[in-house]
């Protein structure tokens, strides 16, 4: 478990909201608040994928 | 209440004067242009995320999975370019790495991996090196990207996708220095209405 690459995700998702939400707005808030609109959204695709994928491979 | 469709983001117009000088230094390193341009706040967290994005990724790859191949290595070999659709000609180098597409846009960090792939020649000079870069991001033996994507978990693969979002991300960077914030024209027209 301590091996998983689930524990990259945050270096991913976090740098990702953080630039997106800057290109998006100017206010350090407004920023803020968008970069923690798409982490929550990441955060829910990512999981629902890997949920899929590890219900296929228990299928299997 | 309006649904996210209707919040879809539409660029403002670029304003009346394109910044291109602050769009080319952010090209060059991720935020530098917006720290010319005064925005020093925003400069840094760009150029502390993506530079981190891109290393972070670099690093887990074992520092192997930035890099262009020489041509010469690459099937056909006798060939420099690989015709594509309609018979045009592609680089070779940039056909079997396409990931350095997205890699190239972080600007000055990624570009010495041109450099490496058409440096050397590896029959008569293969320890020959660029000055100043040396074996940055030169192309890592055949054997070695065999051993980095047979053995061990899935990292090398995901370690490229960290890079490419860096350097797609510096894309988006870009834009902002040259014609300011993307913001989302429904919550604009908004707040102008207030």
């Amino acid at each position: 478990m301590w091996q998983s690459i689930f524990w990259h995700a945050p270096a991913l998702i976090i740098p990702i909201s953080l630039v997106y939400g800057a290109t998006r707005f100017e206010s350090p808030v407004e920023i803020t608040k968008e970069a923690l609109h798409w982490i929550r959204r990441l955060v829910v695709f990512l999981a629902s994928v890997a949920i899929v994928v590890h219900f296929l491979t228990w299928l299997v | 209440m309006e649904s996210s469709f209707q919040n879809v983001a539409t660029r403002l117009p670029c304003r009346e004067k394109p910044d291109y000088l602050a769009a080319s230094l952010s090209l060059l390193v991720p935020g530098l242009g917006q720290i010319y341009q005064r925005r020093t706040l925003k400069g840094l967290l760009f150029l502390v995320s993506l530079n981190f994005l891109f290393f972070y990724g670099w690093f887990l790859g074992s520092r192997s999975n930035v890099y262009l191949p020489r041509a010469e290595q690459c099937v056909p070999f006798k060939t420099n370019v690989v015709r594509v659709a309609f018979g045009l000609p592609f680089p070779k180098p940039l056909y079997y790495r396409w990931q350095y597409f997205g890699q190239a846009g972080m600007g000055l960090v990624a570009w010495p991996a041109i450099l490496q792939c058409y440096w050397a020649d590896e029959e008569n000079e293969p320890e020959s090196t660029p000055p100043l870069i040396g074996k940055y991001l030169k192309a890592p033996p055949e054997r070695e990207l065999n051993r980095l994507q047979t053995e061990g978990d899935a990292s090398w693969e995901l370690a490229w996708v960290f890079t490419v979002a860096a350097g797609l991300l510096n894309l988006l960077v870009v834009y902002d220095a040259l014609c300011g914030p993307a913001v989302i024209a429904a919550k604009a027209s908004k707040s102008q209405a207030d």
